[in-house]
């Protein structure tokens, strides 16, 4: 037998929590969400959008993958990546909104500012897409991600040569997104049927 | 090199003949890696049949190199393995002492 590689053992484990296509279907939703809220208009709660997207992961996990492969608690190194992750994630929420604060209350009243900001902001914004799929693609270990970062950071960059607004690059990040996790959610849900009522406590 | 003890502090170059056995030696790597996990889990994991890990699980428990934890999430039973310190060294001992064996010269 060969003796078993504890590194690939590991990424294994995790590899398979994640193969639920959670990530990519609450993602998907979310940004599908968030651009029929644009589509909407007028001062929709976008804010509300990443809690109960935190909300759905949790119930996602809860009720389809922990019954399904089991519980598990992650080691040191792994709790230390997902933490490290979730840090950065934070930092970038608190630097976009102390920006947005600073333009909104400092910069409104000074329209030289404003103008010399404004080519800025599309690369502001591409850089917290990108970033924040990036951290995501992380955390959970999944390479696919960094792709849609690369993707999303192109698509507001190029907004206006390829006449796009907000609302369709998150419909056009959306789709594929919760298409992506449909298709593995139905793949883990046929490789991995219930076993927790089989579990008569040994 | 396999001694008859199956857990001899005494003997550190022996073979944990508790540990070489190919089903719970999978099991031990996998706990080591992870700070615990449930029977379901592990149950998938590693394709075991209930009786069979339970079998496994008793054995290590015996020995003192799994801890289990019964606890309810809501009404329902969760049993969650973790290994112990003991479990932990005896499977780096376990480690060390096949390496030696498999590097040794012939």
């Amino acid at each position: 037998m060969a003796f078993p590689d504890l590194n690939s053992l590991e990424k294994e484990s995790y590899h398979l929590h994640n193969s639920d296509g959670a990530v990519e279907l609450v993602m998907g939703v979310g940004f599908v969400w968030i651009s029929l809220m644009l589509y909407g208009g007028g001062g929709a709660p976008i804010g509300i959008v990443p809690v109960f997207m935190i909300l759905l992961m949790r119930a996602f996990k809860k009720h389809i993958t922990n019954p399904r492969i089991g519980y598990v608690n992650w080691g040191e190194k792994r709790k230390d990546r997902i933490s490290r992750g979730k840090s950065s994630l934070v930092a970038i929420i608190v630097v976009l909104l102390t920006f947005f604060i600073i333009l909104y209350v400092f910069l409104r009243k000074n329209e030289g500012l404003v103008q010399l900001i404004n080519p800025f902001i599309p690369y502001i914004f591409a850089l917290v897409l990108g970033s924040v799929f990036c951290i995501v693609a992380y955390i959970r270990t999944l390479p696919h991600l960094y792709f849609f970062g690369f993707v999303a950071f192109l698509l507001v960059i190029f907004k206006s040569s390829l006449h796009l607004n907000l609302q369709s690059i998150t419909l056009i990040l959306g789709i594929p997104l919760a298409a992506w996790g449909s298709v593995k959610l139905m793949m883990f849900l046929k490789k991995n049927p219930m076993l927790e009522k089989n579990e008569k406590e040994s | 090199m396999l001694g008859k003890t199956e857990n001899n502090p005494e003997k550190p170059d022996e073979l944990d003949k508790l540990i070489h056995e190919p089903t719970r030696l999978k099991l031990i790597a996998q706990l080591y890696v992870l700070e615990s996990a449930d029977f379901v889990f592990l149950q998938n994991r590693l394709l075991l049949t209930q009786g069979n890990l339970s079998s496994h699980m008793n054995k290590l428990e015996e020995a003192g190199y799994v801890l289990v934890e019964k606890t309810f999430v809501k009404k329902k039973p969760r049993t969650l393995f973790s290994l112990t310190t003991k479990g932990r060294t005896a499977f780096e001992n376990y480690r060390d002492n096949i390496h030696k064996m498999l590097d040794a010269d012939p």
